[in-house]
């Protein structure tokens, strides 16, 4: 009678310990799939993009720099070299055009 | 009338006549080795030639005048050399030198039109040391136009390679902008002053009037604020200094290492050498334009801080080895450019002293990446990883003018770099002494990276034999160890050779003095 009690016993005890098993598999999934916070990954604090995360060891120093200037480079690489060579001639006669301008009115070539 | 050895002037006519006598030579001698020993004997007696005319003016003690067809200034052509011009004019003769005997193997022995490039090389010379040597202003065009054109051909050495093509148009249709424009600068100079005669005229806008070309008419100001704006735009163009430095970048990027490091190093400095001529030796310290020189010096001063910025914020970015020296070179001139706009002597030793360590250290960086390009068959960062642990002695020789190029003590480029920081707290200009340590601290970054990916990374493939052969690797030794003399010795080198120079260029009176003496001897009596 003892046995067979303690075979009953042990029985429910591995069903449960079984659809606790099956529950945390199914819990995890879950979590898995609807949880924002698995996929995200922070550096320093920060909060980066898995893209960012796969920083090559040669950019480490100059990422840094590259983002927090970013809106200058734009500017630098996208507006001014071009490549495209009247975008150049805008550029320099522009500074042409200061240089003659700054003459005038410093060096005060009318007066 | 005292008679000198013109050994100077020798030096660009034995060049210019030697460029046209290669093509000749090539039709003629099939020979590979025979061009090689010409152009390296012709450059070999300019740097003898150059050398000695040095040894001339520094015994003379004031400029050495050379009347071109025995002519008299100011009527004929003159050259008309001082300390800073013939001291600027060796250092371009020694780096031609070194570059030529480099050049010997680093094109393959079945590389086509090597006549041609040696043929652009001399004549490459004679431009750079004619426009430094000469003493008239519309002489300095033609020479231009002689640098220039060489310039172009040697961009486009390997014209089957469309980028190249692409690099030499436009350079040359810059280039030809900017030799248009100072063509104009000169017209204008001769409709206000009459003359084209450097020592001429800085002569008339102090009052000073040489025999036959009269005094100035018109309204000289508008003439001379002319000039100069076109001139500094003309000169800035030649040297690369931003908003004027586009044309370098692709032009050092894709051509051969050693045309590069002769256009970055020795081409660039002539721009630079006309800049301080012309505002402090002829037009500054006259209170007739006082106000305009001022004004062309801020501008200078502007342009120097602009390239500054741009060289080293995107020299940091790049990922061709070539294309970050190139921006490398943009954030130098940008040194230069600012010492020559504070126009003090101190400045302008600053200047010098940048100007040579500048063109020996980027010529030494210059030729170590044409080994790894070469090796490596690319110039992209990222597919030369390693590459330098197969060349252990041309890396170290790199790491040298890395660290001279940012700025590292006990290193050449140290050395100048701490004395345009005098030269600017002396100006009172502190806050630009923190843009110029910032710019350092950005390009030693560059530097790194270079480094990094070259020697620091494991090879991705095996290179072969990646070191050069001796007549390589010799040249690049003499500059690495120029780096470190110049550096260590640089309290006897500044004493000695650079503030003797420097100080020149602020010797008006001595450079109007000879040529009017001269003037005055050969055209008594002749008076217009």
């Amino acid at each position: 009678m003892v046995v067979l009690e303690t075979a009953v016993s042990m029985f429910i005890i591995t069903l449960l310990a079984y659809g606790l098993y099956l529950y945390s598999i199914k819990v995890t999934k879950s979590f898995a799939k609807e949880s924002k916070e698995k996929p995200l990954i922070y550096a320093c604090g920060e909060h980066i993009t898995e893209k960012e995360a796969l920083l090559a060891d040669r950019h480490l120093f100059t990422t840094i720099w590259n983002e927090v200037f970013k809106p200058l480079y734009d500017s630098l690489r996208g507006k001014i070299h071009t490549g495209i060579l009247n975008d150049w001639f805008f550029w320099m006669f522009l500074a042409l055009i200061i240089a003659y301008t700054i003459i005038i009115i410093l060096g005060g070539v009318g007066g | 009338m005292e008679i000198y050895p013109p050994s100077l002037v020798l030096a660009p006519v034995i060049a210019i006549v030697s460029a046209f006598a290669m093509p000749l030579i090539g039709l003629t001698i099939k020979n590979r080795r025979v061009w090689d020993t010409f152009a390296l004997t012709i450059t070999t007696i300019v740097l003898i030639l150059s050398g000695l005319g040095y040894t001339l003016v520094r015994i003379l003690g004031k400029p050495f005048v050379y009347l071109l067809g025995g002519w008299p200034p100011p009527v004929g052509i003159v050259y008309e050399v001082d300390e800073f011009a013939a001291l600027l004019g060796f250092v371009s003769a020694f780096v031609i030198w070194l570059v030529t005997i480099y050049g010997v193997k680093y094109f393959d022995p079945d590389e086509d039109g090597v006549e041609w490039y040696y043929t652009m090389l001399l004549g490459l010379e004679a431009g750079v040391l004619g426009c430094i040597y000469t003493g008239d202003v519309f002489n300095v065009f033609v020479l231009f136009e002689v640098l220039s054109i060489t310039s172009y051909g040697l961009v486009a050495f390997w014209n089957r390679r469309g980028e190249c093509i692409e690099a030499a148009i436009k350079y040359s249709l810059i280039g030809a902008l900017a030799t248009t424009i100072y063509f104009l600068a000169v017209t204008f100079i001769y409709a206000s002053l009459g003359t084209l005669n450097m020592a001429d005229i800085a002569a008339k806008i102090r009052g000073i009037f040489f025999p036959v070309t009269g005094e100035p008419y018109g309204n000289v100001a508008l003439g001379v604020g002319l000039f100069l704006a076109l001139s500094i735009w003309a000169f800035t163009v030649e040297a690369g200094v931003a908003p004027n430095h586009f044309r370098v970048l692709d032009a050092y990027q894709v051509s051969p290492s050693t045309v590069a490091a002769l256009l970055s190093a020795v081409a660039a400095n002539v721009g630079f050498y006309l800049l301080a001529r012309y505002l402090i030796t002829l037009l500054s310290g006259a209170r007739a334009v006082e106000s305009i020189v001022n004004a062309g010096l801020i501008i200078v001063l502007i342009m120097g801080l602009i390239s500054i910025l741009v060289g080293s914020f995107l020299m940091i970015v790049q990922s061709d080895i070539n294309r970050i020296l190139a921006y490398s070179s943009v954030l130098n001139y940008g040194y230069v450019c600012l010492a020559i706009g504070l126009a003090t002597p101190l400045a302008l030793a600053a200047a010098l002293f940048h100007m040579i360590n500048h063109a020996i250290a980027k010529t030494l960086i210059f030729l170590t990446a044409g080994v790894y390009v070469k090796a490596a068959e690319t110039r992209s960062l990222d597919r030369m990883e390693g590459v330098g642990r197969y060349a252990p002695l041309t890396s170290a020789l790199m790491v040298i003018a890395a660290l001279a190029l940012a700025g590292v003590p006990p290193f050449n480029g140290f050395v100048s770099k701490l004395i345009l920081y005098e030269a600017l707290l002396e100006a009172n200009l502190a806050p630009l002494v923190i843009i110029i340590i910032l710019s350092s601290a950005l390009s030693l970054l560059g530097y790194l990276k270079i480094i990094y990916h070259v020697y620091a990374k494991p090879p991705m493939k095996d290179y072969g034999k990646v070191e050069p052969p001796g007549a390589m690797l010799w040249p690049m030794i003499v500059l690495a160890a120029l780096c470190i003399i110049l550096g260590v010795a640089s309290p006897w080198i500044y004493d000695i050779f650079i503030e003797p120079a420097a100080n020149t260029v602020f010797e008006t009176d001595k450079f109007i003095e000879v040529a009017y003496e001269l003037a005055e001897k050969l055209l008594a009596g002749v008076r217009i």
